[in-house]
């Protein structure tokens, strides 16, 4: 190989012209058949039809057009300030009461006793009532409710009708008012009335009754034979006072001092009622007249502590006498408040007045000013051994107390409605006291009683208290007093 | 070890209910076997050893075996008769308030027998009292996703709390006393029974515990002078001592609920499934003791 350089070369320049040939005889080819198929295809056409047109028919029967934006009757336009486009839809909101309507609809998926619910309201109302016949709105002194069960538990002790609360006559007006809400009950309403007088309760009827023209007649009569002499104040004791059936779990205020509402409620709640409504004088079962302090007392305590203080203070020689010297005082303070009040009274009968109602022994004597003298005070009160704390309830036992028996009854159907209505004295002015201050009264009790439960309170006034007739000053009767005896000793 | 108790007792019923019987047929014939299934539909026993057998094959007594047994057995499936426990508050009441505490001195008038009152306020504290009250109570919905109806159904609870109280007063002079925020712990518990008498299939039915009081409350007195101030003054006896803040609150505590469901087996004995909040709570505690 005299050149192999130009040898490559030449091998190299042949294959490159194959490659070619090669590759323009593909493209021919290729070109070729697709100039057939195009060539061969007819071109596409487009046809135009004469389309018919629809004739405009006559309507038969001549119709009014209105133009579309009339017949919209759309309100003018209005710009408001709402950020928002859409007005909120009217919802109806179910009255009270209407859902009863849908209550006991008997369903398989149901609780034992029919509903499963998260509104409380809603189990224990439809718990209560077959049919929505006998739902009753009541107005109690101010307070209202409605409901189908309704218990009314009305103070029927002596201090309802005491002198600075108007006397018999604020009874009266009570029984009047009492009428007129029985009046408006519906007959399928299902009720009954306790009264109470501290230790003793009484009901109308052992169970709820519908509230028939017979029943409601009844029920008045009873309630207006009450009260209505001075003589013959309060429940009579003769009769038997209503037995309340004690549950299994503890209280803290013991049977024996359950008194007044507080006991009326513990009957109350064995009858199941939906809504209970108290009538009351007083929150406790002793109430200062003085300064209104009232509390619930633990009687056995309060009897042993009296006991014991007096023999303490009898225990120091100098306070023994001073002791002595107050108890002649008082002790000749007994007659002189006889005679005031026979005097007083005789006044009152000739003006033809009911005969004064005593709250409490020494009354007449304050309410003429007569000096009573001061009571001695324990320099060491603890050396009585008893605390007076001990001697009564605080306002938290009697809640628990309220609780724990209602919901004993109640479970599932959660605490029942009550509504308080106290029967305030006339001329009170006790605001800014001590007791005020520190939560001891009827009112300032009630009041935290109901905003506890979430109840309604309403105080009520008391008619004019009445006023002494006799103005008496007590060296007159100590002078009438000693006449008398000398003309006895004659 | 209680756990394995209560498996081997659930083991043991339903071996119970799975032995083999002595059947007898309406002429009086004795068959012995066990029962596999009942067919609810088609009113057919399914035997061990002998296979389907119609229901009216056997005398009224064993028929009525069958059905109690076949009862018992949808009662005890926990797919087919489904139990859920629910916690509830029925209801709760709270109340708070500040006050100035008071020493309140009685006495009975001699001869006239009137209680008389002498409220002395303590200035120099502050009370802040509050209580709070709860009823708990547990809900149990039965369900019976069985073919058949189950009944004669006894429901059983026991809702278990320590309850406490105050061992004195809130008297001012009790406050010195080293039991003034003491409290002593009692168990309660409270007790409900219920009865159906029929749960039809797909029926669902919601049965109540009893309710659990709890209570909650708090005594809180604080001295408003400070130390030096209190120096100054001259604390008389009435106005409680000069002993300085005190206070005590106490609150209750809720153990749990159980529930027991019974009905009767074949032999005419309760047959119980149980149920509790907490769940081990019925492991944990004996019925009986409670």
């Amino acid at each position: 190989m005299k050149n192999p350089k130009r040898k490559r070369q030449l091998i190299g320049s042949s294959a490159a012209l194959i490659s070619l040939i090669v590759h323009i005889i593909l493209l021919s080819l290729a070109g070729g058949i697709v100039a057939l198929r195009y060539f061969n295809k007819t071109p596409a056409t487009f046809e135009v039809t004469e389309q018919k047109k629809l004739e405009r028919r006559q309507l038969d029967i001549p119709v009014q057009v209105e133009p579309f934006m009339q017949q919209m009757s759309k309100p003018a336009r209005k710009t408001t300030s709402r950020i928002t486009a859409n007005a909120p839809q009217m919802v109806n909101i179910p009255q009270q009461g209407t859902y009863v309507e849908m209550a006991p609809m008997p369903t398989f998926k149901s609780s034992y006793t029919n509903f499963i619910q998260t509104d409380r309201t809603m189990i224990m109302k439809s718990k209560y009532r077959e049919t929505g016949y006998g739902l009753s709105a009541v107005d109690f002194f101010g307070t209202r409710g409605k409901a189908e069960k309704v218990l009314l538990i009305v103070d029927a002790s002596p201090a309802m009708v005491s002198e600075d609360r108007g006397g018999l006559f604020a009874y009266q007006t009570l029984n009047e008012e009492l009428r007129l809400i029985v009046d408006n009950f519906r007959s399928s309403t299902l009720f009954n009335l306790i009264l109470h007088d501290h230790d003793h309760v009484a009901h109308y009827q052992p169970a709820l009754v519908p509230a028939t023209a017979h029943h409601k007649t009844n029920l008045l009569d009873w309630v207006a034979s009450i009260n209505t002499n001075v003589a013959q104040l309060g429940l009579n004791k003769t009769e038997a006072t209503s037995i309340i059936p004690t549950g299994n779990y503890e209280l803290p205020v013991t049977q024996t001092d359950m008194t007044g509402w507080l006991k009326s409620a513990q009957l109350a709640t064995t009858m199941q009622p939906e809504i209970i409504f108290f009538l009351s004088g007083d929150w406790g079962s002793i109430t200062d007249p003085d300064t209104d302090l009232s509390y619930f007392a633990r009687k056995n305590k309060l009897n042993q502590y009296l006991d014991q203080r007096l023999e303490t203070l009898l225990s120091d020689e100098d306070v023994a006498e001073e002791w002595e010297e107050m108890s002649l005082e008082l002790e000749e303070l007994v007659p002189v408040t006889e005679k005031m009040l026979e005097l007083e009274n005789q006044a009152r009968f000739d003006e033809l007045l009911d005969p004064k109602i005593v709250a409490y022994a020494d009354e007449i004597l304050w309410e003429n000013d007569v000096d009573i003298p001061d009571w001695i005070l324990l320099e060491e009160p603890e050396e009585v051994g008893i605390y007076t704390a001990d001697t009564r309830y605080t306002f938290e036992e009697i809640m628990q107390t309220l609780f724990v028996f209602t919901m004993e009854i109640y479970q599932e159907r959660g605490f029942p409605e009550m509504n308080f209505v106290l029967l305030e004295k006339g001329g009170s002015s006790l605001n800014n006291s001590a007791e005020t201050a520190s939560l001891l009264t009827s009112t300032e009790k009630y009041e935290l009683l109901t905003d506890m439960l979430d109840a309604r309170f309403r105080i009520i006034d008391a008619e004019d208290p009445i006023d002494n007739v006799l103005d008496q000053n007590i060296y007159d009767i100590m002078d009438m007093l000693e006449e008398e005896a000398e003309e006895e000793l004659l | 070890m209680k756990p394995l108790l209560l498996l081997i007792t659930l083991i043991t019923t339903l071996n119970a209910a799975s032995e083999p019987y002595i059947f007898t047929n309406n002429d009086g014939k004795t068959l012995e076997d066990t029962i596999i299934k009942y067919d609810i539909e088609k009113e057919e026993v399914l035997l061990e050893n002998n296979g389907r057998q119609p229901l009216s094959l056997f005398s009224e007594t064993d028929q009525r075996y069958i059905l109690q047994w076949n009862q018992l057995n949808g009662f005890l499936s926990t797919m087919r008769f489904k139990l859920t426990l629910d916690k509830d508050r029925w209801a709760r009441m709270k109340q708070e308030q500040n006050r100035t505490p008071v020493y309140i001195a009685l006495d009975r008038r001699p001869h006239f027998d009137t209680l008389i009152h002498q409220t002395t306020p303590l200035e120099e504290y502050e009370e802040y009292s509050s209580i709070e009250l709860d009823a708990v109570g547990f809900s149990l919905k039965l369900r019976n996703q069985n073919f058949f109806p189950l009944e004669n159904i006894t429901v059983q609870s026991k809702a278990i709390y320590e309850e406490t109280l105050f061992q004195t007063s809130d008297s001012f002079y009790e406050s010195e006393s080293d039991l003034f925020d003491e409290i002593i712990t009692e168990q309660r518990v409270r007790v409900r029974e219920e009865s159906i008498s029929m749960l039809v299939p797909l029926e669902e039915i919601t049965v109540h515990s009893a309710t659990a009081i709890l209570t909650e409350q708090k005594l809180d007195r604080t001295l408003l002078t400070s130390e030096e101030e209190e120096e100054e003054e001259d604390t008389s006896s009435i106005e409680g001592g000069d002993w300085s803040d005190h206070n005590r609150d106490r609150e209750d505590d809720f153990v749990g609920v159980w529930f027991r469901i019974g009905i009767p087996d074949p032999s005419g004995q309760l047959t119980w499934r149980h149920i509790s909040y907490p769940d081990d709570l019925f492991e944990e505690l004996i019925w009986d003791e409670l």
